[in-house]
């Protein structure tokens, strides 16, 4: 299993580089990202082909963005399972027949499965990309520009920043268990309770320390990003492609046009 | 003439098979939009891959460059 930490320092590394993706503005990026993800899940539960069109835009910011195709599959590896498990159970539930070629009819809920899947491929490729170009203080900055209220923004920041410590806490409770019960392979199920209570009791001394901490050192309730450049052209002009480009994927069946162009269908 | 040529060479017209008398009328149409939507996502895919790569090696260029 991949270290969660390691994924969160990536992230941050990756979010550092200078490439033509990193420097248009976090709030662009971030309505863009958020028009692709509405306009992804519009789509009929059987538009497989209508869909892939929209691929163009995760595959283009993994080029331009210059973001590792590894780092993309490694953190959406230990979901796959879930949408799968999702997907599998949608083609049992959809018996509606699909004919696929002459005499060869299946199961129309196989179909949405495969749309299922894909949407939510492409969806969380989309995301794991705006956070790897803008990184998680671009995330803070866009949801500050769209007025989302302080105390959401700070809770967010607060638990990005500090989230290693909590791992941390849950590095040291493991190491204890280990060191108490030698010989023995992982923790015992009736032991998961009193650690999670364990974890949680020092989590939360331990955010009342640093809360403290930051008090005296005069912490008020916003967190400025110093992001108040404004947009660029090139900002806006990125808007307006890639929500033009949305919209046109959503009204036109671009795969069946194309299809009638080449060979000829629907005439 | 361009019109009459396409009808003549046309795979699949009105998304249906050309020969769909073994065929009922519906499941031809049916078949024909599955075999239509798997050459669309085909070509889409094409496309898409050949944006990208025209990309990298406008990348690798731009760096030659600098």
């Amino acid at each position: 299993m991949r270290n969660p930490r390691g994924a969160i320092r990536q992230i941050e590394l990756l979010s550092l580089k200078n490439t033509f993706v990193h420097r248009i503005k976090p709030l662009q990026q971030f309505i863009v990202t958020l028009v692709f993800i509405l306009i992804i899940t519009s789509f009929d539960q059987y538009s497989v082909s209508q869909m892939l069109p929209m691929l163009l835009y995760p595959a283009v910011i993994i080029v331009l963005g210059e973001i590792p195709l590894r780092f993309i599959i490694r953190t959406i590896l230990p979901v796959i399972p879930l949408i799968i498990l999702f997907a599998i159970a949608n083609a049992f539930f959809d018996k509606s027949e699909w004919v696929l070629l002459s005499g060869v009819t299946i199961s129309a809920g196989w179909i949405s499965a495969l749309a299922l899947v894909l949407r939510s491929l492409m969806t969380m490729t989309a995301i794991l990309s705006f956070i790897a170009t803008a990184g998680m203080n671009g995330l803070f900055s866009a949801l500050e520009k769209l007025k989302i209220p302080d105390f959401f923004i700070t809770l967010l920041a607060f638990t990005f920043r500090y989230i290693h410590l909590l791992m941390e806490e849950a590095g040291h409770i493991i190491r204890a268990y280990r060191l108490r019960s030698p010989g023995q392979e992982g923790i015992s199920f009736q032991n998961w309770g009193p650690l999670a209570g364990q974890w949680f009791i020092r989590s939360y001394r331990r955010a009342e320390r640093i809360h403290s901490a930051m008090l005296c050192r005069g912490l008020s309730e916003k967190i400025h990003q110093n992001y108040h450049d404004r947009a660029k052209l090139v900002d806006l002009t990125w808007i307006f492609f890639w929500c033009g480009y949305f919209i046109l994927c959503r009204l036109f069946p671009i795969p069946l046009l194309l299809s009638k162009v080449t060979i000829g269908t629907g005439i | 003439m361009l019109q009459s040529f396409q009808r003549s060479t046309a795979f699949l017209p009105e998304y249906g098979f050309k020969d769909s008398d073994s065929l009922g009328e519906s499941a031809s149409v049916l078949a024909g939009t599955t075999i239509s939507g798997l050459t669309g996502s085909l070509l889409t895919l094409l496309i898409i891959s050949t944006v990208i790569i025209l990309i990298i090696i406008y990348k690798h260029w731009r760096k030659r460059q600098t």
